[in-house]
């Protein structure tokens, strides 16, 4: 069976990808994208452990087994432009709902 | 696009998902742990720095942090500029 | 200009409050990215503690007094992210490049020269070369990239049409 932090993987992305395609509310599909992303940081983190280790870190450590660094760097970097990608669908959600008075992603005056 | 289309597409890519998880190496023991053994034993001694994941990050993998704080910062110029010509 | 602060916004008791709050969360968020080599954080983390005064002091004073002094302050607060990313992109150079400025400036202090033994100890602010400058660097960058972006997104958008969007239940036109 798979283990739990997968499972939480698995869930988060089925519930990002299914709310990104069903809903119509534009704000409703950029937080769909949010899940998703934060989903794929779980994903990314729970890679590099190793069973009964400590943080990487060599300040009062308890042990000198650790967990695999690289991957929570990469975690890092992924964090900060999901939050660059977020804001800027943001702003533009805000510039339709000014030009066109809705945020309804399936009227057809959004696609002239 | 019909609701029964996307719901069909959707059952298809979770079946590779469940697929593709099911088929990893279990959760505690990864797979191949070199770079990073070599990483905890000579990190301090190279950089003189305790916290191993910000040496990673500022003096091994430096460029990718360089990449993105130019991410951040693009994405901040471009809120600026859709906000430009309706400040008055 | 008391009479504006005092028309909008919460009560004056979060305004207070918000003011006296500041302090201790910007020298927390400073202390967590100033110690990115020794504990977890670093500047990232760091500059996002000090991001949310900006948004706390929007919450609690309503966007019109942010929105009356925009035109003075949006062109320093460029100029210092601008500093804050040149200043890191100089560091990147300085620390790839000169195999003879790496001796120096990497596996030491600042200016003491401390040297860190392998294995666990309680950490020593002075080591760690040029990560703690490089903290400070992406630190002051993320603070003005996001203070920014909340200002911006908070101030500049106009009030919208009368239409709302409506999420029907049931069954849905094509």
């Amino acid at each position: 069976m798979i283990s739990t932090p997968f499972m939480a993987v698995v869930v988060l992305v089925l519930f990002g990808l299914s709310a990104m395609v069903f809903k119509r509310n534009l704000i409703k599909i950029v937080m769909a994208v949010h899940v998703m992303g934060s989903g794929v940081n779980l994903f990314l983190i729970s890679l590099g452990y190793r069973a009964g280790s400590t943080a990487p870190i060599f300040t009062n450590a308890p042990k000198l087994e650790m967990a695999l660094p690289v991957p929570q760097a990469l975690t890092l970097t992924s964090i900060v432009i999901n939050i660059a990608v977020v804001a800027l669908m943001l702003t533009f959600a805000a510039l339709i709902y000014e030009h066109y008075g809705t945020l309804d992603a399936r009227k057809r005056r959004l696609l002239e | 696009m019909k609701e029964k289309t996307k719901a069909g597409t959707l059952l298809v890519l979770f079946a590779f998902l469940f697929v593709a998880v099911l088929s990893l190496h279990p959760f505690g023991r990864p797979t191949d742990t070199r770079m990073d053994d070599y990483l905890i034993q000579n990190g301090q001694l190279e950089t003189g720095c305790n916290n191993i994941v910000t040496s990673v990050l500022f003096d091994y993998r430096a460029l990718d942090t360089l990449g993105e704080t130019t991410v951040l910062f693009a994405a901040t110029c471009g809120i600026f500029a859709a906000f430009l010509g309706r400040k008055r | 200009m008391k009479r504006k602060i005092h028309d909008t916004g919460l009560s004056p008791i979060v305004k207070m409050a918000v003011c006296i709050l500041a302090v201790p969360v910007a020298t927390f968020g400073f202390y967590v990215a100033l110690h990115g080599h020794l504990t977890p954080g670093g500047g990232f983390a760091g500059g996002a503690v000090i991001a949310t005064i900006t948004a706390m002091f929007l919450v609690a004073f309503g966007r019109d007094v942010i929105k009356s002094q925009h035109s003075k302050s949006f062109s320093s607060l460029r100029t210092i992210k601008s500093i804050g990313i040149t200043t890191f992109g100089i560091l990147i150079f300085i620390s790839l490049s000169a195999t003879f400025l790496h001796q120096y400036l990497t596996s030491s202090g600042w200016f003491f020269r401390v040297t860190v033994p392998f294995g666990p100890n309680p950490g020593y602010l002075g080591t760690g070369g040029i990560i703690p400058l490089m903290n400070l660097a992406v630190g002051l960058e993320v603070v003005v990239g996001l203070s920014l972006a909340v200002i911006l997104l908070l101030v500049s958008s106009k009030e919208g049409h009368t239409e709302a969007p409506v999420e029907k239940m049931g069954r849905r036109e094509e």
